[in-house]
C-alpha cells in the first residue's frame, strides 16, 4: 500500500466549501420548502440567499481555474472502459475484483464519475442557478409589463435540489469503494491516497511521463532552453573544476588584496577577507552598512568624498593613495582603485575597487 | 494522521471565511426610512378663539341660524362643502366596466341595515347636515350645513338619533359655537365609531377605545396611542377644501385617487431587510401589520334577517351568555366577535357595488366583489373584515329589496309593523324600484379592508405566519407561496428519488459486507 498526492490545495478548497455551501442550503432549502423548522423562516432565506451568492462566486472562480490549469479535461465524458466500470460496481466489487480504472493526478475520474460530474456542471448546477436567480430577482423583476408565476421557478429549482440530494448520497457511499473504507476521503482532506502497490506505480509512472512530456513542450520556447543550456554549463564546469573564475579568486585571496563595494548612499555593501584583514574587522556586520567615512580620519573624509563624487560621477580612478583607521585604532595606507557599478541599465548604483596595503611605505 | 490535522486548518481556515460571510453579512436596504426619520404631519393648530364673536353669543333659533353665522365670515366654505362625499353621499364612481356612476351610501346597498332610502331620519343622524329626512331635503341650501358636528370642540355636541340629523334639544348651541375649531379624532368617530348601530359594530378596526389613552397602548393603534405617534385622523387623512381624503370600497369611489396610503408618511421601503420591501409589491402593509381586530369591543360578523318576527304574537330578545349571540324580532340574528384574525384577498382597488339594479345571479353574493387578482400588477393582498349575513330579496326579480325598517306604527316601518311584505313595499316605492310580491332571504359578503389598528413592529405577522402550510394565506390559491406550496408529483417523484438512493446504498453495502465475509472464507 503506497500513498500517492492526488488533489493539490485547491482541489481540496474547492471541493469542502462546495460540499459545505450545498449541505448548507440543502438545510435552509428545505426549510424555505416548508418541510420543517429550524433557523426560522426569515434567518433560513436570509443564510440560503448568502449561501448561495458564496457557492457562485466559488463556482465561477472554479470555472476560471478549471480552464486556466487545464483541469478542465478531467470532466470531458468518455465512453472508454464504461461498461467496464459499470461492471465493476455490479460484479467485481463484490469478487474483491481491481478496479479498472486507475485515479491518478491527472485522471481522478473514472468514465462514470467524468459523466455524471459533467452532468452536474452543465445541467443540474446551471438549473439551480439559473432558477435560484429568477427566484431571488423573482420581485423585482415584477413590473407592469410582467407578471411572472413563480411556480415553474420554484418546480424547477425543487427538482434540481432533490436531485442533488440523491446525488450526495450515492456520491458519499461510493467514496468507500476505494482501497479502504476511507481512503478516498482521507485523499481528499489531506491531497495523498492509499492505494495498492499496483495503482501506485501506474500514478507514479503516470506522472513522471506527464512530467517529462511538460518539460519537453516547454524546451520550444528559447528563452528555457537558453536556461537549461546554462544549468547544464555550470554543471559540467562544477562536475569537471572548468572554471577560469575559481582560479581568480584564489589569486585574489593569496595576495591579500582588498575589495570593497559601496553603494551610492555611501555605505558598505560588499567586502572581501582581504579588506576586512587590513582594517583589522573580524565579521563582515563590522562593516556592511555602515557609512564610507567611517574608518577615516577627520581631515580625510574630505578626500574621501571628493573620490566617492568623482566615481559616482562616472570617472574611474586608476590609483591613488589614503589614509585608514584600523579597527584596532591603528593608522594605516592604501593604495586604491575605484570605479563606478553599473545595473542593467547601465545606471551608476555604487563604486568599487580593490585596495592594496602601502603602510610599509610610510614607516 | 499527523498531517491530517495539519491540512485541517487550511481547509476549515477558508470555510470559516465563507461562512462568517454568510452569517454576518446584512445587505441593507438604501432606501430605508426609520421611524425617527419620518415627518410627522402637522396637527391642525389654527386656534381663533371663537369665544370673543359676538355673532356667536346670540341665542340660536335653529340650528341652521348657527350655520348662517358661520358662513357669515368662512362665506367659501359652503360651496366646497356641499361637493363632498360627506354631504352629497354619494361621488362619482368608476365601475369595473369603465361606466361613471353616482353612487355612495345614498343608493348602494350593504348587508347590515341594507340600505338609507326609506329610513333618512335614523340613517342620516350621521349626515352633516340638518334635516336630511326624506327625497325632499334641499342639498344645495348650505344653511343645512352641520359645521358644528365636525368643528366642535367641546365634546357636548350631540345629534338626535332618528331625526334627520337635528341637534339634540339638551344642545346650547351658543355656547358650542364659541368652542369651535380643528376637526379632532373624536369628532370623525362619533360617526365612524358608531356606525352600524353601536361601537366597533361595522368596520371592527375602529372603536371608541382607540381615544381612550389606558386601553389605546401602542399594541393597541400605534397611531392614535398617547404613547404612540399619538395622531389625529386628520393628520393622515389629509383634508383640501373640506375634501377628507380616505374611500372605502363599500359605498366611496374607486380607484387610487382620494386613498390614504401608509407611503404618505413611511415611503414605499420602509423595512431595513430588502426581501421584506420587496413584498410591498404584492403585499399591502396592512397584512402584515394589522395581526388583529377588533382589539376592544365586539364588532358584528354575522347578520341573519330571516330569523326577524313575532314569537307567538309577541316581539322577542335573546342574548346568549356571552353577549356575542343576539337575535331579536326586528333585526334577526347577529353574531359579535372580538380579536378577530382578517381575512385576506388579492385586490386592486375597485370593488363593485350593489344597488337596487343589481341583478342576483349567484347563491351567495358579494355585495361589494373585490376585483383584482395575483397576475395583475396593481393587486396586493389586503386584510378584510367580511361580514356576512342573509337578507330579503325579490325572488322573481332577481334583485336585492329595500326594505323600510325604522318609522311609527302603520308607517309600513318592519321594526314596528313586523310586516316583510309592507315593509318591502313601503321601501322599494319610495327608492321607485318594482317589487314582485315574492321575497326570499339570501346570503350575502361583503368586504371591510382593515387599515386602522395597526400595531407596533413587533406585533407584525412573521413570514411563517404566511410561508407555512397551513398558514394565514392558505385558503388564497392561485399562485406559487413558497413554504405553503409544493407540486405534490413533484414533491413525491423527489422522495423516491432519495428514498431509492438509500435503499440503493443500503442494498449495496450490505451485498459487500456479504461477499467480503464470504471471499475471507474461501481465502482461509
Amino acid at each position: 500500500m503506497k500513498k500517492v498526492y492526488i488533489y493539490n490545495k485547491y482541489n481540496r478548497f474547492w471541493h469542502w466549501t462546495q460540499a459545505t455551501l450545498i449541505f448548507f442550503l440543502a438545510i435552509t432549502g428545505l426549510e424555505i420548502h416548508g418541510t420543517y423548522s429550524l433557523f426560522g423562516y426569515e434567518t433560513a432565506t436570509f443564510f440560503h440567499d448568502n449561501a448561495a451568492w458564496a457557492l457562485i462566486v466559488l463556482i465561477i472562480f472554479t470555472i476560471f481555474w478549471d480552464f486556466a490549469v487545464g483541469e478542465w479535461r478531467q470532466y470531458v465524458p468518455t465512453l472508454k472502459l464504461m461498461k467496464e466500470q459499470i461492471n465493476y460496481y455490479i460484479f467485481g466489487i463484490f469478487k474483491n475484483a481491481p478496479h479498472p480504472t486507475h485515479k491518478t493526478k491527472y485522471t481522478k475520474f473514472n468514465p462514470l464519475q467524468r459523466m455524471t460530474y459533467f452532468g452536474l456542471k452543465l445541467i443540474i448546477i446551471p438549473i439551480m442557478i439559473v432558477s435560484g436567480l429568477f427566484y431571488f430577482f423573482f420581485f423585482s423583476s415584477l413590473n407592469t409589463a410582467n407578471q411572472l408565476s413563480l411556480d415553474w421557478i420554484a418546480y424547477a429549482h425543487t427538482l434540481g435540489a432533490f436531485i442533488l440530494i440523491g446525488f450526495v448520497i450515492i456520491h458519499v457511499y461510493l467514496t468507500t469503494t476505494g482501497h479502504t473504507l476511507t481512503s478516498s476521503i482521507t485523499a481528499m482532506v489531506t491531497g495523498w491516497e492509499c492505494m495498492s502497490d499496483e495503482d501506485a506505480k501506474y500514478a507514479v509512472e503516470e506522472g513522471l511521463q506527464i512530467k517529462i512530456a511538460e518539460i519537453k513542450s516547454d524546451l520550444y520556447s528559447t528563452e528555457s532552453r537558453t536556461k537549461l543550456l546554462d544549468a547544464a554549463l555550470k554543471h559540467v564546469e562544477e562536475q569537471f573544476g572548468l572554471s577560469h573564475d575559481s582560479d581568480l579568486k584564489a589569486a585574489i585571496k593569496q595576495s591579500g588584496v582588498g575589495y570593497f563595494r559601496v553603494g551610492k548612499d555611501r555605505k558598505y555593501e560588499e567586502v572581501n577577507e582581504g579588506w576586512l584583514s587590513l582594517y583589522k574587522c573580524t565579521t563582515l556586520s563590522d562593516v556592511i552598512g555602515q557609512p564610507l567615512a567611517l574608518n577615516r580620519g577627520e581631515e580625510d573624509r574630505k578626500i574621501v568624498d571628493d573620490i566617492f563624487n568623482k566615481v559616482i560621477n562616472g570617472e574611474t580612478i586608476k590609483s591613488g593613495e589614503v589614509k585608514r583607521i584600523c579597527k584596532d585604532g591603528n593608522v594605516g595606507y592604501h593604495n586604491f582603485t575605484a570605479s563606478p557599478v553599473r545595473n542593467e541599465q547601465n545606471e551608476i548604483v555604487g563604486i568599487e575597487g580593490f585596495i592594496i596595503d602601502t603602510t610599509n611605505n610610510h614607516k | 494522521m499527523k498531517t491530517f490535522f495539519k491540512l485541517l486548518p487550511s481547509l476549515i481556515i477558508p470555510m470559516l471565511f465563507v461562512f462568517g460571510i454568510i452569517v454576518f453579512f446584512h445587505p441593507k436596504d438604501s432606501g430605508q426610512v426609520s421611524i425617527s426619520e419620518i415627518n410627522l404631519p402637522k396637527k391642525a393648530d389654527k386656534k381663533n378663539d371663537h369665544s370673543q364673536y359676538e355673532i356667536l353669543k346670540q341665542k340660536f333659533e335653529t340650528p341652521q341660524d348657527l350655520t348662517k353665522a358661520c358662513l357669515s365670515c368662512h362665506n367659501k366654505r359652503g360651496t366646497e362643502i356641499i361637493k363632498t362625499t360627506h354631504w352629497k353621499w354619494t361621488t362619482p364612481d368608476t365601475l369595473a366596466d369603465g361606466t361613471v356612476k353616482e353612487l355612495g351610501k345614498k343608493n348602494t346597498l350593504n348587508n347590515f341595515c341594507v340600505g338609507i332610502q326609506s329610513n333618512d331620519a335614523l340613517c342620516q343622524t350621521c349626515h352633516i347636515g340638518y334635516g336630511w329626512g326624506d327625497k325632499t331635503f334641499d342639498h344645495s341650501n348650505v344653511n343645512n350645513i352641520d359645521c358644528i358636528v365636525c368643528h366642535d370642540n367641546s365634546g357636548k355636541y350631540k345629534k338626535e338619533k332618528g331625526k334627520a340629523g337635528m341637534p339634540s334639544q339638551t344642545v346650547d348651541l351658543s355656547k358650542i359655537a364659541q368652542k369651535v375649531g380643528p376637526t379632532k379624532s373624536k369628532n370623525c368617530g362619533n360617526c365612524h365609531f358608531l356606525g352600524g348601530g353601536g361601537n366597533n359594530v361595522k368596520h371592527g378596526d375602529l372603536e371608541l377605545a382607540q381615544l381612550d389613552a389606558v386601553i389605546c397602548t401602542k399594541d393597541f393603534d400605534v397611531h392614535l396611542s398617547k404613547e404612540g405617534a399619538n395622531l389625529e385622523c386628520s393628520q393622515c387623512h389629509q383634508t383640501t377644501h373640506h375634501n377628507i381624503s380616505g374611500a372605502g370600497p363599500m359605498t366611496n369611489s374607486n380607484g387610487p385617487e382620494n386613498r390614504v396610503s401608509c407611503t404618505q408618511c413611511h415611503t414605499d421601503r420602509p423595512h431595513e431587510n430588502k426581501m421584506l420591501n420587496n413584498h410591498y409589491k404584492k403585499v399591502a402593509c396592512q397584512t402584515c401589520h394589522i395581526s388583529t381586530y377588533a382589539k376592544h369591543e365586539k364588532t358584528k360578523i354575522f347578520w341573519d334577517w330571516s330569523t326577524c318576527g313575532l314569537k307567538n304574537g309577541e316581539p322577542f330578545e335573546e342574548i346568549s351568555e356571552d353577549g356575542l349571540k343576539k337575535s331579536d324580532s326586528g333585526h334577526g340574528t347577529a353574531i359579535y366577535a372580538t380579536n378577530l384574525t382578517p381575512e385576506y384577498f388579492w385586490w386592486n382597488g375597485v370593488a363593485d357595488k350593489t344597488t337596487l339594479e343589481t341583478k342576483i345571479t349567484t347563491d351567495t353574493v358579494d355585495m361589494n366583489a373585490l376585483h383584482g387578482d395575483y397576475l395583475s400588477n396593481d393587486s396586493k393582498i389586503y386584510p378584510f373584515k367580511v361580514m356576512r349575513g342573509k337578507q330579503p330579496y325579490d325572488t322573481k326579480n332577481k334583485t336585492f329589496v329595500q326594505f323600510k325598517t325604522f318609522g311609527p306604527k302603520g308607517s309600513g316601518a318592519y321594526w314596528s309593523d313586523f310586516d316583510w311584505d309592507k315593509s318591502i313595499r313601503t321601501g322599494m316605492d319610495y327608492a321607485g324600484y318594482p317589487y314582485s310580491g315574492n321575497m326570499g332571504f339570501i346570503s350575502t359578503r361583503s368586504y371591510w379592508p382593515l387599515n386602522h389598528m395597526v400595531g407596533q413592529a413587533e406585533s407584525a405577522l412573521t413570514c411563517v405566519d404566511c410561508h407555512s402550510r397551513n398558514g394565514k394565506l392558505q385558503n388564497l390559491t392561485g399562485f406559487y407561496l413558497p413554504g405553503r406550496d409544493v407540486n405534490l408529483l413533484l414533491d413525491w417523484a423527489g422522495k423516491l428519488f432519495v428514498l431509492f438512493s438509500v435503499l440503493g446504498v443500503i442494498a449495496h453495502s450490505t451485498l459487500r459486507i456479504i461477499a467480503k465475509s464470504k471471499n475471507k472464507i474461501i481465502n482461509k
